[in-house]
């Protein structure tokens, strides 16, 4: 009998795959099986080559019986295993809740943030290739404006030497009356130039795009219109394209034929929509409940274009062309507006009934307007033009700021003329009173009253625009900080486990301190100071990441700087008393007990 | 009663006639070791063999460890008698087939 024998080798190395319970019996069934053939046909050394090879073949096919036998590793090592976790977690409940909490907490907080951040933060626009759309602004340096929009004669020349872009299309946001079927009803539009849906990649589900040669005044009136207008509105109709449609009361026609706008007959002169205004606030008024009724040239909230400003006996802003002057977001209210939206009087008056066409012009600027353009002096009796070409008119006084742009958004200079002196045909209506839910119902009736035409849209509390402007906003907020609570519960498991677990460990060092005479006091200061030499750079590191990885939230952060100092301090103070209570309760809890049993601890 | 396959029907039937270690079963049978040990493994668990270490005093003789025998039981006889009967239907079927007339003679 050889001890050179590969055959025997083979088992050898393949038993060790072999589960290890079953290893023992496993190889010496193999090892006997082997050792029998050899016995039988002469030993190793005399047995010719062919014998060998079928020895050697026979002992290969071990290992598949071996991988056959894995399953049962499984099972028993792995039950053994789980009962063995069990028994010690069940022995160390405290820990078991912070484990469960810590695993619990992260798996759910990762999956929820991935899916949010995926979904909401770095969802594509529904367009192809919308990697490669841009949105592109002015960006006016002396204002410090870094959006405003772009002069029409600007895009045709970016336009024309365009040499990156396969397309430009500019856009105007605005919005219209539907008024064909029964109510009117205002909707959201936009106002393009011929390859806006080139430009976006999309194309009309029927009918065609917009055509170059429409760009130009005088053509046709087009529209296209989306999907859910045409449900809505249309009834899904396939014969829609080549109708017309009416919208604001200029007959636009839809893709294919054409009119040339006519504007609103009734209220072609500007005197007769005051008037309209003027009696329709007049009766709003006079509904019980209501203290202020107000209009406005602009909707409440979003972010609307500007015009020029100058102050009469300000060289450098009266000698530049209205385009190169600075910006203002400039609205036409009624004499009751600001009043009725909240707006405090800071210097001079408000606008009065007195405040008539036939009256000096007056206008109101914001407390922003105030620091910006006048350095913060008492503009009150100043003259200004708002708006190039258009007549001067008397600052009369300033008022507080409006967020109109937005919570979330800076606050701007505006400025505010009289609707009597400078009547607009639409506009928002504001009404401040007690039991308002009424009121509501009375201003569709007062209306419905005075012109059955005329469309009356988005009845809805201030509150519910305040809330609606800032509803995503909200609902990033909430996540984030229900995100933010999981994240900070996490944080302090993690250091309260893993501070209090190292003070434990060294609860036999401790007894040994106290046995050979340390004071408890000593001890916890050692103690507390060698948690925080581990906790303070880490701090340090923490800081330094959320300083770098804050300045992503800016765009959705309301009145908090994203490195906002006293978030991240309260934030550092709260973890450093985590810290410390982590290190003193077992600390202290060592320091109490016996340094006998102390020193047995293991 | 659990069904059994072809390849466990002929370890079974092996071992009744009297091979009763897996390198005798391999050979006897033809049917590789990598499928023979396995499916010894399988139908000791399923309770069909049982296993058994020869004695030691017989293993010393012959200079070796001792070898590991396979018995049928109870089970692994009635499993053993009703796969060959299933199997031996499936030849007569196959028979059958092949006397029948062809459907499109009929």
């Amino acid at each position: 009998m050889s001890f050179f024998a590969p055959h025997r080798r083979l088992i050898a190395l393949i038993g060790v795959i072999v589960p290890r319970r079953l290893r023992s019996d496993w190889r010496q069934e193999w090892e006997a099986e082997l050792r029998n053939r050899e016995l039988l046909l002469e030993d190793w050394d005399r047995l010719n080559w062919r014998n060998k090879i079928d020895l050697f073949r026979r002992s290969t096919s071990a290992f598949w019986d071996a991988l056959a036998l894995q399953p049962r590793r499984l099972e028993d090592e792995m039950f053994q295993d789980l009962r063995f976790a069990l028994r010690m977690l069940l022995k160390k409940p405290g820990f078991t809740i912070a484990a469960v909490l810590a695993l619990g907490l992260g798996i759910g907080a990762t999956s929820a943030i991935f899916s949010v951040v995926s979904a909401v933060m770095s969802r594509p626009l529904p367009y192809p290739q919308s990697d490669k759309l841009v949105m592109l602004w002015e960006r006016r340096i002396r204002e410090g404006d870094n959006t405003a929009s772009v002069s029409p004669a600007d895009f045709r020349d970016w336009r024309s030497r365009n040499q990156v872009f396969s397309h430009m299309a500019a856009l105007v946001d605005t919005s219209v009356d539907v008024t064909n079927g029964s109510e009117p009803e205002r909707v959201r539009a936009g106002i393009v130039s011929a390859p806006f849906f080139d430009v976006l990649g999309i194309q009309p589900a029927l009918g065609r795009k917009f055509l170059p040669e429409e760009e130009a005044a005088g053509r046709n009136h087009v529209v296209i219109l989306n999907q859910d207008l045409w449900k809505r509105r249309f009834g899904s109709d396939r014969n829609i394209v080549g109708k017309r449609v009416s919208l604001s009361g200029v007959s636009y026609e839809d893709a294919l034929t054409a009119e040339i706008a006519l504007p609103s007959k009734r209220y072609a002169e500007p005197k007769q929509a005051s008037q309209f205004f003027d009696q329709l606030i007049a009766e709003l008024k006079a509904l019980p409940g209501v203290k202020a009724a107000g209009m406005t040239s602009l909707p409440l909230s979003g972010d609307w274009s500007r015009t020029s400003i100058a102050i009469e006996g300000h060289e450098d802003m009266t000698s530049l062309l209205p385009q190169a002057r600075p910006r203002i977001h400039s609205r036409t209210v009624t004499s009751d507006y600001l009043a009725a939206i909240g707006v405090p009087l800071l210097m001079g008056r408000m606008f009065t009934l007195k405040d008539n066409a036939d009256s000096p012009l007056v206008a109101l600027v914001n407390q922003a307007a105030v620091e910006r353009y006048w350095l913060g002096k008492n503009p009150v009796g100043d003259r200004v033009q708002i708006g190039g070409g258009t007549p001067w008119r008397e600052v009369v006084g300033v008022v507080g700021d409006v967020k109109h742009q937005g919570l979330n958004k800076e606050i701007t200079p505006e400025a505010y003329r009289v609707w009597a002196q400078d009547p607009e045909r639409d506009g928002k209506l504001v009404i401040r009173g007690s039991n308002i839910a009424n009121v509501a119902a009375a201003l569709r009736s007062q209306v419905q009253k005075l012109d059955k035409e005329l469309p009356v849209s988005s009845i809805e509390l201030l509150d519910t625009v305040v809330q609606r402007s800032i509803a995503a906003s909200r609902a990033y907020t909430l996540l984030l900080t229900l995100f933010a609570a999981i994240a900070l519960s996490l944080a302090v498991i993690g250091i309260y486990g893993v501070m209090a677990y190292n003070v434990t460990q060294r609860t036999h060092e401790i007894g040994v301190r106290i046995a050979l005479g340390a004071q408890s006091r000593n001890v916890l200061a050692m103690v507390v100071k060698h948690g925080m030499a581990l906790t303070l750079p880490a701090v340090a590191i923490g800081v330094g990441g959320a300083w770098i990885i804050t300045r992503f939230l800016k765009t959705i952060l309301f009145e908090v700087t994203p490195t906002d100092p006293l978030t991240i301090v309260s934030v550092v103070v709260f973890l450093l008393a985590v810290v410390l209570l982590a290190c003193y309760l077992p600390a202290r809890k060592a320091t109490k007990v016996d340094p006998l049993v102390a020193l047995r601890y293991e | 009663m659990g069904f059994i396959t072809y390849a466990s029907a002929v370890i079974l039937q092996a071992i009744s006639c009297g091979y009763q270690y897996g390198f005798d079963i391999i050979d006897i049978t033809g049917v590789p070791g990598g499928t023979v040990y396995p499916a010894l493994r399988r139908l000791e668990e399923s309770g069909f063999l049982a296993s058994k270490w020869e004695k030691h005093t017989i293993a010393q003789e012959a200079s070796r460890p001792p070898r590991r025998y396979y018995e049928l039981t109870r089970a692994g006889r009635e499993a053993l008698s009703l796969a060959l009967t299933r199997y031996r239907l499936i030849d007569k079927v196959q028979l059958l087939k092949k006397q029948s007339p062809k459907a499109s003679d009929i």
